[in-house]
C-alpha cells in the first residue's frame, strides 16, 4: 500500500523506491544521476551563478546547417565529423568535452575545401558572391573585402576584427595572384575561414551582469550562438547578429522577440528534430542492423526510416500540433513509409504518409515504435532488459548501471537452452542475486513489450508459447503495452526528463545540483503551461540561468597550427594565435 | 481501459482463442484489426503472384509421355527443311521470310516436321468441365476428370519440361512491373475453413517486395491497384477454403502479360478456377482454365522472338497446330478456339491498397468483355 499518491495517481513510494535501487545497485554511479524528485517545489527564476561558459565543438549538423542558410541548401557537404563522447544523455553536451585530432582536422580540412569550392564554381558565384572583379583574373581588394566581411560575420557568429579581415583579403589576393584566378582566390580564403578554429568551435564569452551586480552573462554574440544552436542547430542568421549587436537580446522586451521569430521560423523543425535525435539517442541507428535470416524485413531502409519516423512523429505532435508532450507516448497518431509498413503489417503508399493506429492496435505512443523497439533489442531477439534500461535511461533520465565485469552470461545465452520465451529467460537473473538487483529495475516495464520481437513487429507467441506482456513500473501494474504506455504518460519523471535534457542540451552543460531550483521552475512551468515544447523552450530561453554564466571564459586550446590549401592556392595559415579575436 | 479492452480482444483473435479453430490460428489464420500484426486483416488477405509455370508432368527420361524424343525447336526445325545440300541455294523468300510468315500466320495444315503430342495419362490441372471424359487425365494424387489438353500439345516440348532452361516461364516474369497479378480474398473468416469466401483479381502497381538479396519474396509488402487502366484484370471468383485449400468456381480471367517493357499481349482464359493452399504469409497451387490460343501465339511471338524461342525448342507454329487440334472450349463471345490447361502458381502476402473511394466494388461480371485485340 502505498503511503500517498502523487497527483497522477502514481505510487510516490514507488517511484523513490526504484530510485533508491538503481541508487543501490551499483553504487555511487547510479546515485549521482538518479531522477529529479516528482514533487516539484515552488520555485522563481531567481538569478544563480549560472551555467558554464562552454567551448563547444560544431556538430557535422550544425556545420552543414549553417553552410546550408549561409549560402543555400545546394552545397552540399558529404563529410560526416568524428563522433563525440554522449556526456550526460546528450552528445549535445559531450561536444564540450571533445578534443580535435589531426585526422579530425583533416576531414575538416577536405569538408572547408569542398564548400568553398562550390561557393566559388561557376554555377553559383554569380548569386553568391554579391559583387563582380574588374578583372576574373587577378586580385580585387574591394570585392573581396565585400564578400569576406559578409560571410566571415555568419560563419564567426560575430563581426570579423578588422585585422583578420585584412588578412583573409590578403590571402585571398595571394592566391589569386599566383592562380590568376579572383575567384579561385576567394575560394582558398574561404576554405580558410571555414577551417578556422573560431568557426568550428563555439567559445562562449561573458561580460558583467549590470542588471545583476556580481554576476556575469553571456556576450551578446555568445548568447545568440547559444540560442541558434538550441534552437536552431545551426548558426546565428543576420537579424540574430544585430540583435545581439543592438543589445537587444539583453532585454528582456528584446530576446522575447527575437525568441519569437526564433519559434516561428521553419529552423526551429532542424533544431528540434536534432535535439531530440540526440536524446534519443538515435546516432546508434548508424550502427544498428538485424540478422537478415531472422529478420529479413528488417532493411537499411528501414533502419534510416524507423529514426525518421521517429523524429517526424515528435515533430508532427510537439510543434505542428503543439500538444501535451506526454501524450506521445499514447499517441497513436504517425507516420508510415513503405518500408516500415512491412514491419507494421500495414498497407501503404509509396513515400511517407500519414497514418493512425485503430483504437484496438496494441501500437500506441513511441514506445511501440520500431525505432524504440528495434533499436533496444539483440540482432537476433528482443531484449527486455535493453528496453528497460532505455526506458529508464532516455526518457526517466536515470542511469542503469553497466553489468560488473565478471558476469555469468551462459545461462541466458546458452545455445542448447530449452528458454522459450524472453521472460523465462530473463527471469534466470533474477535467481542471481548479483543480477536481481538491477534487473529488477529494468525487466519489468521491458517485458511489457514483449509482443513485439526484435524487429518490432507483432506477436502473440514465441517459439510456441504465448506471451505474457505484463509487467510493472515503479509500482504501477499492468498486463500489456498499453498499460505501460499509460503508465509512463503519467511517470512525474518522464516530463522532468525532458526539462533536465533541454536545459542541459541548450546550455551545453549537465545540469548540476546548484541548478536545482532552476530545474523546479522550470518544470514548475512545464506543467503550469501544459507539458508544450514551446512552451518550456521559451521558458529556459528567458530564465535568468540561460544567459547568465559562471566560469572565466574558455579559449580554444593554443597549440593547434594549421596549414591548408587544396587546390594550389598559397597555403593558408589558420594560426589560433592571430585567429583569436 | 477501452483501448486494453480492444487490445485484448485483437490478440484473443490473433491467438484463435476466440474461435476456437486452436493452435493453428495462432499463426494468423483468423482475421484481426488492422494494426495487430495479422496478414488476415478486415476479413480480407492479399495476395501477389511471385511465380508462374505452365504445369506440365513429365517423367525424368520423358520415355512414358515422349516415347519419340523430344521436339525440335526452330533451329533444328530449320535445318530439317532446310538442310544443307551441295550446289543447293535457299532463297530468302522461302526460308527466312516463309518461316517468319508461318509464325505470324499460323495454319492447321499438316506440319512439315514431325512434332510429337505427349502420351501421360497424368496430367496437372482440375477438372474444369465436372465431368470424366475419355481424353481426361489423371491428376499425380489420382483425381479423375483433369482438363489439360495443353499437356497433350506441350509436353514433349522443351521449353515446359521440367529442368529445361524454361526462359519464358521464370520467376522473374511476374517482377515487371506490367505483369504484377494480385488476387485479394474477402469476406473470410479464416484461412482454414470457411464456406464462402471472395476471389477477385486485380493488376497491381507494386514490385513484390524481395529480402536484401532479391531472390525471396517478403510477406507484408502493399499493393495498389491499376484501377484506371486495369480493369479488363478484375474477375471474381466465388470460392471456399476447407484444411486450408481455396477452391474457386469458374470464371474468365485476363492475366497482363507484358515482354519487357516492349509489348503488351494480354491472355484471355476462359472458366478459369484456381485451388490454392492459402497460408498467412503465402499461397501456391494451380490456376487452371482455356487458354486462348490466339492470345498466346500473338503474346508468344510478339515477346518472344525466334532466336528467344529456340533456347527452349519452342517452335510456335508447331505449337499452335497441336493446341488447335487439341482445343476444347471455345468462347461463345469471340469464338476464339482455347485449350484447357493449369498454371503452377505461387504467391506472396500482400496488403491491397485500394484507391480511396474505389474499394473493390467494380463488377465485371464472369466475362471479359473485350477481344485481345479490342485491349491493344
Amino acid at each position: 500500500m502505498p503511503l500517498f499518491r502523487s497527483a497522477a495517481g502514481y505510487s510516490v513510494t514507488g517511484v523513490i523506491a526504484a530510485t533508491l535501487a538503481l541508487a543501490s545497485c551499483s553504487g555511487p554511479a547510479a546515485q549521482k544521476s538518479a531522477g529529479v524528485k516528482p514533487t516539484a517545489i515552488a520555485a522563481s527564476d531567481a538569478p544563480t551563478d549560472g551555467t558554464a561558459r562552454r567551448l563547444r565543438l560544431v556538430t557535422a549538423e550544425q556545420y552543414r546547417n549553417t553552410l546550408a542558410y549561409v549560402f543555400g541548401p545546394n552545397i552540399t557537404i558529404p563529410s560526416a565529423f568524428a563522433p563525440v563522447t554522449r556526456t550526460d544523455g546528450l552528445l549535445g553536451v559531450g561536444t564540450s568535452l571533445a578534443g580535435v585530432t589531426a585526422s579530425q582536422m583533416e576531414i575538416y580540412q577536405k569538408t572547408a575545401a569542398t564548400a568553398a569550392a562550390q561557393v566559388v564554381n561557376e554555377s553559383n558565384r554569380h548569386f553568391l558572391v554579391p559583387c563582380t572583379p574588374k578583372d576574373t583574373a587577378a586580385p580585387d581588394d574591394a570585392c573581396a573585402r565585400i564578400f569576406l566581411s559578409a560571410v566571415g560575420r555568419l560563419v564567426y557568429r560575430r563581426p570579423l576584427a578588422e585585422e583578420r579581415l585584412v588578412e583573409y583579403i590578403a590571402e585571398a589576393n595571394e592566391s589569386a595572384t599566383k592562380l590568376k584566378d579572383f575567384y579561385a582566390g576567394l575560394g582558398a580564403a574561404l576554405e580558410g575561414m571555414l577551417l578556422s578554429p573560431r568557426v568550428l568551435m563555439v567559445s562562449e564569452r561573458g561580460e558583467p551582469d549590470p542588471d545583476h551586480p556580481g554576476h556575469e552573462r553571456l556576450d551578446g554574440y555568445s548568447l545568440a550562438s547559444r540560442l541558434s544552436f538550441f534552437l536552431w542547430n545551426a548558426g546565428p542568421d543576420d537579424l540574430l547578429l544585430k540583435a545581439a549587436a543592438s543589445g537587444e537580446l539583453h532585454t528582456q522586451k528584446g530576446l522575447s522577440k527575437t525568441l519569437d521569430r526564433m519559434l516561428a521560423s521553419p529552423r526551429l523543425e532542424a533544431g528540434m528534430r536534432a535535439f531530440f535525435d540526440d536524446m534519443f539517442m538515435f546516432d546508434d541507428f548508424n550502427n544498428l542492423a538485424k540478422d537478415g535470416q531472422i529478420y529479413p524485413v528488417f532493411t537499411g531502409v528501414a533502419v534510416q526510416d524507423a529514426r525518421e519516423q521517429t523524429l517526424r512523429t515528435v515533430i508532427d505532435h510537439l510543434l505542428t500540433k503543439d500538444r501535451d508532450y506526454r501524450d506521445l507516448f499514447t499517441t497513436r497518431s504517425t507516420f508510415i513509409s513503405p518500408s516500415l509498413a512491412t514491419i507494421y503489417r500495414l498497407p501503404t503508399t509509396p513515400g511517407w504518409s500519414p497514418y493512425e493506429f485503430p483504437a484496438d492496435s496494441p501500437r500506441m505512443g513511441l514506445l511501440t515504435q520500431i525505432s524504440f523497439l528495434a533499436g533496444h533489442a539483440h540482432p537476433g531477439r528482443s531484449s527486455p532488459t535493453l528496453r528497460g534500461k532505455a526506458l529508464r535511461e532516455v526518457l526517466l533520465c536515470q542511469t542503469v548501471p553497466r553489468p560488473p565485469a565478471n558476469v555469468d552470461f551462459s545461462a541466458v545465452e546458452n545455445p542448447a537452452s530449452t528458454i522459450k520465451t524472453q521472460r523465462e529467460r530473463v527471469a534466470l537473473h533474477l535467481k542471481n542475486p548479483v543480477c536481481a538487483g538491477c534487473h529488477k529495475i529494468t525487466d519489468p516495464m521491458g517485458l511489457a513489450l514483449e509482443n513485439f520481437d526484435g524487429a518490432g513487429q507483432f506477436r502473440t507467441e514465441e517459439k510456441g508459447s504465448k506471451i505474457d506482456a505484463s509487467g510493472s513500473l515503479d509500482g504501477k501494474e499492468f498486463q500489456d503495452v498499453t498499460g505501460l504506455a499509460a503508465a509512463l504518460h503519467d511517470h512525474p519523471q518522464v516530463p522532468s526528463c525532458l526539462v533536465k535534457r533541454v536545459f542541459a542540451y541548450g546550455t551545453g552543460s549537465p545540469a548540476s545540483a546548484d541548478e536545482k531550483s532552476t530545474l523546479d521552475y522550470l518544470n514548475k512551468n512545464f506543467a503550469a503551461g501544459g507539458y508544450r515544447l514551446r512552451n518550456l523552450l521559451r521558458t529556459v530561453v528567458m530564465s535568468s540561468a540561460f544567459s547568465t554564466v559562471s566560469s572565466p571564459t574558455p579559449e580554444p586550446a593554443k597549440s593547434a597550427s594549421v596549414v591548408h590549401g587544396s587546390s594550389g592556392a598559397s597555403p593558408v595559415k589558420t594560426d589560433i594565435k592571430t585567429d583569436a579575436q | 481501459m477501452k483501448n486494453k479492452m480492444c487490445f485484448l480482444a485483437a490478440t484473443a483473435l490473433v491467438s484463435g482463442v476466440g474461435t476456437g479453430v486452436g493452435l493453428i490460428l495462432g499463426a494468423g489464420t483468423a482475421t484481426a484489426a488492422e494494426g495487430t500484426g495479422s496478414f488476415l486483416q478486415n476479413r480480407s488477405i492479399g495476395y501477389v503472384m511471385t511465380s508462374e509455370l505452365k504445369a506440365i508432368y513429365d517423367t525424368p527420361d520423358g520415355k512414358m509421355e515422349c516415347p519419340n524424343g523430344i521436339n525440335d525447336g526452330p533451329r533444328e526445325q530449320f535445318k530439317i527443311l532446310f538442310p544443307e545440300i551441295p550446289g543447293k541455294k535457299y532463297t530468302l523468300q522461302e526460308t527466312q521470310l516463309e518461316r517468319e510468315g508461318e509464325i505470324w500466320f499460323p495454319s492447321t495444315s499438316p506440319d512439315k516436321v514431325p512434332y510429337h503430342e505427349s502420351q501421360s495419362k497424368i496430367a496437372f490441372g482440375l477438372n474444369l468441365d465436372g465431368k470424366i471424359g475419355a481424353n481426361d487425365y489423371t491428376s499425380p494424387e489420382g483425381e479423375k476428370g483433369i482438363d489439360n489438353n495443353l499437356q497433350r500439345a506441350w509436353g514433349c516440348t522443351a521449353n515446359y519440361r521440367s529442368n529445361s532452361y524454361n526462359l519464358f516461364a521464370f520467376d522473374n516474369w511476374r517482377k515487371y512491373a506490367y505483369n504484377i497479378v494480385v488476387l485479394e480474398l474477402t469476406d473470410v473468416d479464416s484461412l482454414v475453413n470457411d464456406d464462402d469466401v471472395t476471389v477477385t483479381s486485380y493488376r497491381g502497381l507494386d514490385k513484390p517486395m524481395t529480402d536484401a538479396t532479391g531472390a525471396k519474396y517478403l510477406p507484408g509488402g502493399t499493393q495498389r491497384l491499376d484501377m484506371r487502366w486495369g480493369k479488363q484484370f478484375i474477375s471474381k471468383f466465388k470460392g471456399k477454403i476447407k484444411d486450408g485449400v481455396l477452391t474457386t468456381e469458374g470464371a474468365d480471367y485476363i492475366m497482363p502479360s507484358a515482354g519487357n517493357g516492349s509489348s503488351f499481349a494480354d491472355i484471355r482464359y476462359y472458366k478459369t478456377q484456381w485451388r490454392l493452399t492459402v497460408m498467412p504469409e503465402r499461397a501456391e497451387g494451380l490456376m487452371a482454365g482455356y487458354i486462348d490460343i490466339q492470345d498466346w501465339n500473338s503474346a508468344s511471338n510478339q515477346q518472344r522472338s525466334t532466336h528467344h524461342q529456340a533456347y527452349g525448342q519452342s517452335a510456335t507454329p508447331s505449337s499452335y497446330r497441336l493446341m488447335m487440334k487439341n482445343a476444347d472450349y471455345k468462347d461463345p463471345k469471340s469464338g476464339d478456339d482455347a485449350i484447357s490447361m493449369a498454371l503452377r502458381v505461387k504467391f506472396t502476402q500482400v496488403f491491397v491498397k485500394h484507391p480511396e473511394g474505389n474499394v473493390a466494388a467494380i463488377d465485371t461480371g464472369t466475362a471479359p468483355n473485350k477481344t485481345a485485340g479490342d485491349r491493344d
